[in-house]
């Protein structure tokens, strides 16, 4: 070994403690980016394999009730490579035993064996046989949720006929990756996807000859809107739907969402924490090299060249980035695992894997190599610039002068031990500043990872607090009149009942459509509220719509303007409607009316196919038995076990993902902190020294050098609330999309948790520091002048 | 080792046997070998012996900046040698002002607060103005480190050693770094304070013509006191010359 390189080891070993907390902070930001990323690759993996193998269809054509013969049609538009039509229903679900009722999605296997498009993956048991009457196969979300096994009995309420099934098998299907109910709100463990034969369907639901589901396999992406159109246009008089893409599919929808997300983590937190421990490189370089001057001259009048110290010094820089990769990629490639395994608690795919693409380690490798170059060049360019002769004498007193506000005549300081803190600001304030802003993204760091729990509970008080305030919701089977209203409240444990008309709606504007659906609630409807921009309820115009923003943006419509409205069920004319007001939702696409208008709109009279239900808490249960017996339902929802079941799953999830980013920010303000006193320290130990010479005691010299970084930490704080709530907005405004509505709200004490756990870290790597000031070789540092 | 004045009563130091070793078994160095001395309230000292001679131990040691590895070392009644940090770190706040060779300026701070530095360490100590007037620095006093010459920031360090009205001044080689008329400016200023203020003064030096200033002279070899000589006719710093 030569003996450069030896001395780069010692160095190593001597600087151990800052290398170390640099190469932590670079870890966390390579983890995070090889986590969410990784995470994120696979995710689209596993959807696509899924949707590969599964045949996934591009078009989704709901239907009221359409003869088979259409299906040839559809086969014959342009573009369409397959049709498969299907029956489709909801049921109301008891086990055996257990007295809440929950709700299924019923689809119709066709009559020559298993599907050619959405094709199910069998996980437990055996498919059906095509004469089994009484044989069901399970979603494996619902079925683990529920424990229900192959050979379980269930009941089924199928418009209105009550029927026992057996449990066959456990079943993954492509369209159901995402086990979406309405609203987009996902519950396994009340809601379920099964698959019956087709004659159990057609006799339930009356379909002999007909379906009300199709699924169309349009390879060519660009055909796919005039796909939907042509379908659109073809099953109008059947009471079509509203045909669909993938891009309105519940399921690839709420993926598509979840994998972006892991897009945006990978890629906003991870620049932090990588530009956190560029600048630590930087001043740490700069610092190591201005202390080693004389050996920089030394090995210069020895006969190095520039190239070769500049080389050994990159080394330095080398071998905490190999460092900061080496743990980076492999915390990376846990976390990714243990992301991608996370997810599959939601989504379920018909493979678990896991894959660290190999463009993600070279991608880390030379990015971080590359920009620790360029952080650390002008450290690097200050050996060429040393002239060995000037090296060898000890460097003249740094210059200072007195700051801003003392040559402003602002103020002097009086007491000389703060006046070296200032000057000392005032002499560096690019590395200060920075320093602060290390710290201040620490802090961000936190508010932005722990802001979701506030998020969550905003958007849970929004949603289910003022917006949808019903204990319980029904779908009716069909839209009934107003004495539905009456035949409901008279059940026992009923308070308060009210009716809404949904109709499924596309809005025209210019030449922009959107689809959407459409809420037509009676003018003193309280169970159901809309909402204005600030979140107050909101009073419905007679006669016109009311929109959320996100949808009135896309259209490019203001209160006054006048929409195109085209029912999606029904074979009702478009009518022009004036859009009345905008609404602060906080789902991307909806609009309401009042009831008459969406009546009017449907072709009918008065007449509801949903009611909100207020219910007295003890007689839930009953009740929601009670419903569950009514042919006139198709699925109660409660909200209260809805809202249980998001508050236990997300909590989980928020609770683990603020740990993970309180981790990183620790690492940083460790890393900031530490560091920064440690270089301080170095700087300014003969100073010190000096100090304790002349008779001041150890806490005093302490707090001179630890002062300082208070001085900064305190800067950072506020500074970081301002970065956070940036940071909060930008993530909530990278995953919401047009979709999703995310309030910036973020509670006092998410600011007060940041700043602690920063402080506390701070506090820590301060007592670390403290200690060696009270080791201060008084004698030895006043040997050496430089 | 010849040893003068040792009667006398009134002595602000006393060592006894006092040693120093710095590591172990054959790498063990013994930078001072039982010195045995007494110096007299307002004594004059200068140290002189070649390099590793064992002045600057001895000089820590008597700064209570370093521990002694044997023997005793006595400041007016408090046994330095047995003291704890916290007591060491009083008596260098209270009694000692140090002078280096380098100056050990802060380099943030002016003149006039590197003095404040030291008097605000104690109770009635000059106003560092008037300890800036002595040495001769009272238009300077507004200036940092990097806009003084060598000597006045010597002089400063000087200032700033003796605004505390220390019982004994230590300086180590405090010309060492300057030429010999700044030198010369340098070391009125510290016989200034002998004098005038009755500063107990201990100076570290190569230069042998600085002894004459002195009242007495330690001569240091190989960690020994060699000799210890009485200067009967002290020269002031502007007749000395080197």
């Amino acid at each position: 070994m030569k003996a450069l390189d030896r001395k780069l080891l010692r160095d190593v070993w001597r600087l151990r403690s800052q290398v170390l907390t640099i190469a932590l902070v670079l870890a966390c930001g390579i983890s995070a980016f090889t986590g969410s990323l990784s995470a994120h690759d696979s995710l689209i993996r596993l959807r696509d394999l899924h949707y590969e193998e599964g045949r996934f269809a591009q078009v989704f054509v709901p239907v009221r009730r359409a003869p088979q013969r259409l299906a040839e049609s559809l086969r014959a538009i342009d573009g369409v490579t397959d049709v498969q039509t299907t029956v489709v229903g909801s049921a109301i679900v008891t086990l055996p035993g257990r007295t809440d009722s929950l709700t299924a999605r019923l689809i119709a296997l066709p009559d020559t064996g298993l599907p050619r498009m959405n094709r199910l993956t069998l996980r437990a048991g055996a498919w059906l046989q095509p004469e089994d009457r009484q044989g069901l196969l399970v979603s494996e979300g619902f079925a683990t949720a529920r424990s229900l096994r192959p050979g379980a009995i269930l009941v089924l309420l199928m418009n209105g006929r009550r029927e026992s099934f057996f449990v066959r098998g456990i079943v993954l299907s492509p369209e159901f990756i995402f086990a979406a109910s309405r609203g987009g709100f996902s519950d396994d463990t009340r809601f379920g996807i099964f698959w019956a034969n087709r004659a159990v369907l057609d006799a339930a639901y009356d379909m002999q000859g007909c379906f009300n589901y199709a699924t169309l396999r349009v390879p060519q992406a660009r055909r796919i809107p005039a796909v939907i159109a042509t379908a659109d246009r073809l099953l109008a008089r059947y009471g079509a739907n509203g045909a669909s893409g993938r891009d309105d599919q519940l399921s690839h929808v709420a993926l598509t969402r979840e994998i972006e997300e892991q897009r945006v983590y990978g890629v906003v937190f991870p620049a932090v924490l990588l530009g956190v421990a560029l600048f630590l490189l930087h001043v740490m370089l700069s610092r190591h090299i201005a202390t080693e001057r004389l050996q920089v001259a030394a090995l210069k009048a020895l006969g190095y060249g520039n190239g070769r110290i500049s080389l050994h010094y990159l080394g330095l820089v080398l071998l905490i980035v190999l460092l900061g990769l080496g743990i980076g990629t492999l915390v990376g490639v846990g976390l990714g695992q243990w992301l991608t395994t996370l997810y599959t608690r939601f989504f379920r795919f018909s493979h678990q894997q896991y894959w660290l693409p190999l463009w993600l380690p070279a991608t880390t490798l030379l990015a971080t190599t590359l920009a620790a170059g360029v952080a650390t060049a002008s450290a690097i360019a200050a050996i060429a610039r040393l002239p060995p002769a000037e090296a060898m004498q000890p460097p003249s007193p740094a210059r200072y002068r007195r700051s801003l506000t003392e040559r402003l005549g602002w103020g002097s300081v009086r007491s000389p031990l703060l006046a070296m803190s200032v000057r000392e600001i005032s002499r560096r304030p690019v590395r200060a500043a920075l320093t602060a802003v290390g710290i201040a993204s620490a802090v961000a760091i936190l508010v932005a990872g722990a802001w979701w729990s506030d998020a969550f509970d905003n958007l849970m008080h929004i949603e289910f607090g003022l917006r949808e305030r019903a204990d319980v919701i029904l779908s009716l089977n069909e839209p009934r009149g107003p004495a539905v209203l009456q035949e409901i409240a008279r059940l026992p444990g009923v308070i308060q009942s009210e009716g809404s008309r949904d109709l499924a709606v596309e809005l025209r504007h210019g030449t922009q459509r959107l689809r959407m659906g459409l809420l037509g609630l009676d003018e003193n409807a309280r169970l159901h509220r809309a909402l204005d921009d600030g979140f107050h309820p909101l009073t419905l115009l007679p006669g016109s719509l009311s929109i959320t923003a996100l949808a009135a943006a896309k259209l490019g419509v203001q209160p006054g303007d006048w929409v195109w409205v085209d029912p999606l069920e029904g074979t009702q004319p478009t009518q022009a409607v004036r859009v009345g007001a905008v609404v602060g939702n906080l789902v991307g696409r909806a609009a309401y009316a009042p009831r008459q208008l969406a009546n009017h709109l449907a072709g009918e009279g008065h007449q509801y196919n949903s009611l909100r239900l207020r219910v007295a808490a003890d007689q839930r249960d009953r009740l929601l038995q009670r419903l569950a017996d009514l042919p006139l339902v198709a699925a109660a929802g409660d909200k209260s076990r809805l809202l249980a079941y998001f508050r236990s799953s997300t909590a989980r999830n928020l609770l683990v993902f603020t740990g993970i980013l309180s981790v990183f920010a620790a690492a940083i303000a460790v890393g900031i902190v530490y560091n920064s006193a440690r270089i301080a320290l170095a700087e300014r130990a003969w100073e010190l020294a000096t100090l304790r010479v002349l008779g001041l005691t150890r806490a005093e010299v302490s707090q001179l050098l630890l002062g300082q970084l208070a001085l900064q930490v305190a800067v950072a704080l506020p500074l970081g609330f301002a970065l956070g709530r940036a940071l909060a907005a930008l993530t909530a405004r990278l995953i919401a999309g047009d979709q999703l509505r995310i309030p910036l709200m973020i509670l006092p004490a998410t600011y007060a948790y940041a700043g602690l756990v920063t402080l506390a870290a701070a506090v820590a790597s301060a007592l670390v520091v403290r200690r060696r000031v009270d080791q201060l070789d008084l004698v030895a540092v006043l040997k050496t002048r430089d | 080792m010849r040893v003068a004045g040792a009667e006398a009563p009134d002595w602000v130091f006393q060592a006894r046997q006092l040693s120093k070793t710095y590591g172990q078994g054959a790498a063990c160095v013994h930078a001072l070998r039982e010195a045995n001395f007494e110096i007299r309230r307002g004594e004059f000292i200068v140290l002189l012996g070649p390099s590793g001679s064992g002045k600057s131990t001895l000089l820590n040691l008597l700064g209570g900046l370093d521990t002694a590895s044997s023997g005793t070392v006595q400041w007016q009644g408090l046994d330095l040698t047995q003291a704890d940090e916290r007591a060491l770190t009083q008596y260098r706040r209270l009694h000692v002002g140090f002078v280096f060779q380098f100056y050990n300026l802060i380099s943030s701070l002016t003149a006039r607060e590197n003095v404040q530095l030291a008097t605000d360490l104690i109770e009635h100590p000059l106003a560092p103005e008037d300890a800036l007037a002595l040495v001769g620095l009272q238009d300077r006093m507004d200036h940092f480190p990097a806009q003084l010459s060598g000597g006045e920031q010597q002089r400063v360090a000087i200032a700033r050693a003796i605004a505390k009205k220390p019982a004994c001044l230590l300086c180590d080689e405090p010309t060492g770094a300057l030429d010999v008329t700044t030198g010369r400016q340098v070391l009125a200023a510290i016989a200034l304070a002998n004098r005038d203020l009755g500063t107990t003064t201990l100076v570290i030096t190569h230069n042998a013509t600085i002894a004459q200033m002195a009242d007495r002279i330690m001569h240091l070899k190989d960690g020994r006191i060699d000799v210890v000589e009485t200067n009967p006719h002290k020269l002031t710093a502007d007749l000395l010359s080197w």
